[in-house]
């Protein structure tokens, strides 16, 4: 039996190179194609960004560590162009293109593998558990209750929930170290700005996040609470803090 | 979501009033496309169509047609967050006009994107995603598709 594995592979000029079309393919059916441009004398072959573009597809960061942990221990076979999001080869000779076209296209598929990124269940029980317990509080209370809410201009510190009236209360799900800092940041915004909205920031303990990040948090948000284990402590403190 | 599910959300009275294309940033749009960012990307707001329905649209430039890439999605607002619906590609790297449904896909696909979809060839064209004339050309194919009203009284295009 004869294969003819290349009859799966299309290649064709582009203004500046070439690209080739691969029979691999992104989770949503795209198939993955990489580009080989010139750079000065040599080729240099890269995914237009592609992989990384999926991810965003599907909620998941490039710049997450993890990622850009996996991306830095990848720097033996291809690297990541920042600025372009986009993975690239080392300048290759032409008689190495297809060489760098396979080994951008095997990143381009692990990168995809990132996406089981998205949130664990635990975070995403932890969230949801208190988004439910917030639209409570906004029913009991009736004051309204907004969910994902840019806290500034650029739209870069998001609260999961503000509540409206006389006296805005933000409330920042934090299920990581990252999420409380924004905690901290958007509270320092908001008073450099002469806002009263009050910043409160939730951890579902201390223990997965750090005493000491919490003993500072306590300082840089209006007050942050540890929910596992005083459930209904946090629930009443709400309440009061909106009546 | 099955096909009749779609049919309906197809059947419904929508009317998709204006569009602006905007430089991709974090944060900007709501899950999934909260992560969108980038020096090539640009995208739209999140539309709102009526009926709990809404799109975005986002454009990809780069140095040569084939990088460049057009692609339109359709949620629904769900207590969650968004549903997609469908997406509409163009990419003529590799594939023309198509669009992914989420049809028949035993998994909420709340806040997320549309792996493992079903996937159909469309009409194929010959635009160009850094025309503004040919963006908007794409953005009225995409109308017609899911039956999408178009404009204000003057129409948009």
């Amino acid at each position: 039996m004869n294969l003819d594995i290349c009859k799966d592979f299309i290649t064709r000029q582009t203004a500046n190179g070439l690209l080739l079309v691969t029979p691999l393919r992104y989770d949503d059916g795209d198939q993955i194609t990489v580009f080989a441009e010139h750079v000065g004398r040599m080729w240099q072959v890269h995914d237009n960004g592609d992989a990384a573009l999926r991810l965003m597809f599907d909620g998941i960061d490039p710049d997450a560590p993890r990622i850009q942990n996996w991306l830095s221990d990848q720097s033996a076979r291809i690297h990541w162009n920042e600025a372009l999001d986009q993975i690239e080869s080392d300048p290759v000779e032409e008689a190495d293109i297809v060489l760098a076209a396979f080994k951008v296209a095997q990143a381009a598929v692990q990168l995809q593998a990132f996406s089981a990124l998205r949130t664990t269940r635990h975070e995403s029980a932890f969230k949801g558990e208190i988004i439910a317990l917030l639209k409570q509080i906004a029913e009991e209370t009736g004051v309204t209750a907004q969910f994902d809410v840019p806290l500034d201009e650029n739209q870069l510190l998001m609260a999961d929930c503000r509540f409206a009236g006389s006296k805005p209360v933000a409330i920042i799900i934090a299920n990581s170290t990252e999420r409380l800092l924004e905690a901290e940041l958007a509270f320092s915004h908001l008073r450099r700005m002469g806002d009263n909205t009050q910043v409160l920031a939730v951890v579902e303990n201390a223990k997965s996040i750090g005493h000491k990040q919490i003993a500072r948090a306590n300082y840089f948000t209006d007050k942050t609470y540890e929910y596992q284990g005083f459930e209904r402590a946090f629930h009443g403190a709400i309440k009061d803090t909106l009546q | 979501m099955n096909r009749k599910d779609l049919s309906i959300k197809k059947q419904a009275p929508k009317r998709l009033e204006h569009v602006a294309f905007q430089p991709a940033k974090k944060g900007k749009l709501p899950k999934p496309l909260d992560k969108l960012s980038g020096t090539r990307l640009h995208a739209t707001s999140l539309v709102n169509l009526g009926e709990g329905l809404c799109a975005v649209f986002v454009w990809k430039t780069a140095p040569v047609v084939e990088q460049r890439q057009l692609y339109g999605w359709l949620f629904q607002s769900v207590e969650n967050g968004l549903l997609p619906l469908a997406r509409m590609d163009y990419h003529p790297s590799h594939k023309n006009l198509h669009v992914i449904l989420n049809c028949d896909r035993d998994l909420d696909l709340s806040n997320r994107g549309l792996p493992g979809c079903k996937e159909f060839a469309l009409r194929e064209v010959a635009i160009d995603p850094d025309n503004e004339h040919d963006r908007l050309h794409f953005i009225a194919i995409f109308c017609e598709r899911f039956n999408i009203k178009l404009g204000e009284d003057t129409g948009l295009l």
